[in-house]
Parts: C-alpha cells; sequence; structure tokens
C-alpha cells in the first residue's frame, strides 16, 4: 500500500487550523510535515514518518502549540490525537 | 594505525636489513646499514639507529599505540619502490625546476582550486547561518518569555527538571558542557556533557536545536539525561540516590 505525500511546512508558515505537526531536527534547523487527523491516510503517513525517525535514533515529544514554555512530554508511540510533536536525536554523553 | 594493521611486510634497505611487521609489533633482521636522507622523528631515527646495529639476525620491538615509527616509515614511500612484499630503497631523485607553462599550469590549478574551495566554503556558511535562523525560531517558539530574557541577559536557559532539580543550559558558542545543575541560589553544583546525537540526514544540528533538545529532555525525563551524560565537574544528582 502507497503512503500519501505529506504536506511539508515552509519556516514561519503556520500550522493551519485543524491540522497536526510533526517538526523534526535536522541540519537545516528542522523539517515540518502536516497531516489531517481525520485523514486516515494521511494519520497512516504521520505514523510511517514517526516510525522512520524512531528507527533512526530519534525521541519524540509534545509540545502544546503555542504554548510557551508548557513542559513536554515523551512520546513513547505514535499518538495521531497529539497536535504537535518534536522529534529529536537522542542525547548521549559528551 | 598503520603498523597495526599491515601483513608481514620485508623492507630491504641495500639488500641488508629487512623489518617484518605483524600487529602491534615488529621483526627486524638488521645487517648494520643505518637509515639516511629520510626526515624521520628523532624516535624513530633512534629506533631505527638501534635496529641497524643490533648485531642479531632477529630482533622484536614492541610498540606502544603512540609509537609512530613504522607510520613515519610508511610516510616515506617516495624513498622506496616496491617490488613484491619487499621495499628496496632508490636513490633520491633530483628536483627539477618547472619550466614556465608548467609552473603557469600549477598556478592555475591552485587558483582554480581556490575559487572552489572558497565557494563552497560560503555555501556551507549561508546554510549555517539559515540554519540557525530557522532553530533559533522553534527554540523561541518553545521558551517562556522568562527564559527568553535570562537567555538574552545572563547566556543561558534556566530549566526546571521532571523531577524538580534546577538546571542552567549555557547558550554560549557551544551545545557540550554547557549543562549545570545548580542549587535553590543558583550555584552550581555539576556540570555535564551532553548533547543530540547527530541528525539522520549526516549533518549537525545548529546550536540552537541542541539547547532546545537539552530543555526538552531536561524537562520530560532529567534521570535519563543524567544517566547518559558526563560528568564535567561537581557531583552528578543522581549519585545522591544511590546507597553508599
Amino acid at each position: 500500500m502507497s503512503l500519501v505525500a505529506l504536506t511539508n511546512l515552509a519556516e514561519n508558515e503556520p500550522v493551519p487550523e485543524g491540522y497536526h505537526a510533526i517538526f523534526s531536527m535536522d541540519s537545516t534547523g528542522d523539517s515540518r510535515i502536516i497531516w489531517d487527523p481525520s485523514n486516515p491516510d494521511e494519520v497512516a503517513a504521520a505514523r510511517k514518518h514517526y516510525d522512520d525517525l524512531i528507527a533512526k535514533g530519534y525521541q519524540a515529544f509534545s509540545v502544546r502549540p503555542g504554548g510557551k514554555g508548557e513542559k513536554g512530554e515523551k512520546v513513547m508511540r505514535f499518538d495521531p490525537t497529539l497536535e504537535k510533536m518534536i522529534m529529536q536525536p537522542a542525547m548521549v554523553g559528551g | 594505525m598503520p603498523y597495526q594493521t599491515v601483513y608481514p611486510t620485508a623492507v630491504s634497505n641495500s639488500g641488508n636489513i629487512t623489518l617484518y611487521a605483524l600487529a602491534s609489533f615488529l621483526t627486524v633482521q638488521t645487517g648494520g646499514t643505518a637509515l639516511t636522507n629520510m626526515a624521520l622523528s628523532t624516535y624513530a631515527m633512534e629506533t631505527w639507529a638501534m635496529w641497524a646495529n643490533q648485531t642479531g639476525t632477529t630482533n622484536t620491538q614492541y610498540l606502544s599505540p603512540r609509537d609512530t615509527t613504522w607510520q613515519e616509515w610508511c610516510y616515506q614511500r617516495d624513498f622506496w619502490s616496491m617490488n613484491a612484499n619487499t621495499f628496496v630503497r632508490t636513490p633520491v631523485q633530483p628536483v627539477v625546476p618547472l619550466t614556465p607553462e608548467q609552473l603557469a599550469a600549477q598556478q592555475a590549478r591552485a587558483e582554480a582550486d581556490r575559487v572552489v574551495f572558497e565557494e563552497a566554503a560560503r555555501v556551507r556558511a549561508e546554510k549555517n547561518v539559515k540554519a540557525r535562523a530557522r532553530a533559533k525560531s522553534l527554540l523561541l517558539e518553545f521558551l517562556t518569555p522568562e527564559q527568553i530574557e535570562y537567555m538574552d541577559r545572563h547566556g543561558h536557559i534556566p530549566v526546571i527538571g521532571s523531577r524538580g532539580r534546577r538546571y542552567r543550559i549555557k547558550t554560549g558558542g557551544t551545545a557540550s558542557g554547557n549543562v549545570s545543575v545548580v542549587d535553590d541560589k543558583g550555584v552550581e553544583q555539576g556540570r555535564f556533557c551532553v548533547h543530540p546525537r547527530q541528525p539522520h540526514d549526516g549533518g549537525s544540528l545548529p546550536l540552537e536545536d541542541s539547547w532546545l533538545a537539552q530543555v526538552l529532555h531536561l524537562q520530560a525525563d532529567e534521570d535519563g539525561v543524567l544517566k547518559v551524560a558526563n560528568l564535567v565537574s561537581g557531583v552528578n544528582p543522581l549519585r545522591e540516590l544511590v546507597p553508599a
């Protein structure tokens, strides 16, 4: 089964109303994808995106959109109800 | 290190010195000829002289991992030609002056290399500026106004960890050794080096991303951070939880 392509969000482009987002850190700063949680195909594609990054050693944190300083929660499995996740490489001692 | 990976190799100097290199030791059959015309370090030269002056037919020299003797000899291949598995020393070729055409061609190649190098450096710098700006916008989106003000004024981000400990993330020019645990009065108790691994695209994370990663991890799972962190100075609070 081929998955639908998710929309990439440009920097400073706000997440459209009703959409959820994953920000993944990389050498460009971050890459941002959005999906419609009411669309099963897009949810499946978002889950695969999440799983791919986890397989690459990333960890996920849920943050509230616009909730400055809200304590992020570690996300242990993909949850389509989370509005915004930041995914980052695992920590290592330097 | 070359001398740790080479297989038994014979080196002949005027046909009367044979050297076998295997793993971390060298076995030398000596014939009394000193090595000359080689830019060796004093230690390597002394080692060669020692071997060359041995009277036995076979001598064994154990090398420490920091010993560069074998490496240095390997780097001197211009002086040697290889025949099967035997290096035979050859005469040093005299330096032939370049013709004006050759010199011009050499200078043109150097200039072309310089242009390519500078353009690549410019592109890298431009990408880095963009990446840091993007990462900073994400960092600012997440931090509270108080944290942002503290960062701007004092050069670090105050963070309350998931178990209530207080941290300071220094935001200077590094994401290494920049995480401190502090007491209620702000006095540093311990300093750590802990940062995100390399991202999946193979590049390196902008500093602002690394600082945000440190903030998120400490707020969500500070013990997890302390478990992998390397202690730079002071104490690791996790040790307080372990009975003596």
